[in-house]
């Protein structure tokens, strides 16, 4: 049945679904990440029941990611890198940490994100450069098994 | 002169299609960019590496002498970890072993990590350094594997994990 050609606006009340959706953004901008260097997603992070939440106010960081072939990613590189290459790169950071810290101490920490396929001995061969450049703060990184 | 009558509630709109609009948009960027990574992952903390077994020809250059005061790992029990070098368990666990600093050896047994950890609460009531351990994993060994192995000694209330080098460790190979 027509309602005679009368024509009453209606229009619905959109303040609630805004203010939902405002929420909803604030969430997304929250837990954005946009150095999408520092987690690579091609990584397939070993499995640990003992890994923590991660310490958010850790600010002064290192990422390394190590592939499935041995090699390392990290910020500021657009290709992977050999382990010789490596050396070089964190020799480079530690002295530039060294010469902006006002006390000379570097108190970067070192992520590591390694592949769990790749072999002990590259993981190893990354954590022994670590400590002959002189970095003494190194985090591991897993994904936490639900017990 | 105005034509509302004095005392009128004048009421002002916002346009909030155009607001929601921009908000969809902002969302929709935000959730093709959204990467949970930081809920799902978590993070040990690890024990330098123990010196180097192996004698290098290198001179040995400490860019940090400092450091060097620092107290190393001194555990009193190390976890030998093997793997195969067949195709078929390329990288997994074949041995798992507990290795004493005062000498003799336990068998665990292929990746029996519960037996593993019982051994290890066994033995720690006996030493002084009670969290502190080193494990020992050769080099074509999985990192999940070792991995495993690890949570396992801080399952077991060892707290201080570090790494020895593989037995048959060239640096840089």
């Amino acid at each position: 049945m027509s309602h005679g050609g009368s024509s009453e606006y209606v229009e619905p009340n959109l303040t609630p679904l805004l203010d939902l959706v405002l929420q909803i953004l604030m969430f997304f901008i929250i837990c954005a990440n946009f150095v999408e260097e520092q987690f690579s997603g091609d990584i397939l992070l070993p499995v640990a029941s003992s890994a923590r939440p991660i310490d958010a106010s850790e600010v002064d960081v290192l990422f390394l990611n190590v592939n499935p072939d041995g090699k390392v990613s990290a910020v500021g590189r657009e290709y992977p890198m050999e382990l010789a290459e490596t050396k070089y790169y964190l020799k480079t950071y530690y002295e530039d940490q060294q010469r902006l810290a006002k006390d000379g101490e570097v108190r970067t920490a070192v992520v590591l994100r390694a592949d769990g396929r790749v072999n002990y001995v590259r993981v190893y061969d990354l954590l022994r450069i670590c400590k002959d450049q002189g970095f003494r703060r190194l985090r591991l990184r897993a994904s936490i098994r639900n017990q | 002169m105005s034509d509302k009558k004095p005392g009128a509630a004048s009421e002002v709109m916002l346009p909030i299609a155009p607001m929601l609009d921009m908000s969809f948009q902002l969302l929709f960027f935000f959730i093709l960019n959204f990467n949970p990574v930081s809920v799902i992952e978590g993070q040990m903390e690890l024990s330098l590496p123990a010196p180097m077994a192996v004698k290098s020809n290198e001179p040995k250059v400490d860019p940090n002498p400092k450091a060097d005061k620092e107290p190393e790992v001194e555990a009193e029990l190390t976890v030998l970890v093997r793997t195969q070098h067949s195709e078929e368990h390329k990288g997994q666990i074949s041995d798992l072993r507990i290795q004493r600093a005062k000498g003799g050896e336990m068998e665990v047994g292929r990746k029996d990590l519960p037996r593993l950890i019982a051994e290890l609460q066994r033995l720690q009531k006996d030493l002084t350094n009670k969290t502190d351990i080193m494990v020992q994993a050769d080099s074509h060994l999985m990192w999940s594997e070792v991995v495993d192995v690890m949570d396992a000694c801080r399952q077991a209330g060892f707290t201080n994990v570090g790494f020895q080098p593989p037995p048959d460790y060239q640096p840089g190979s």
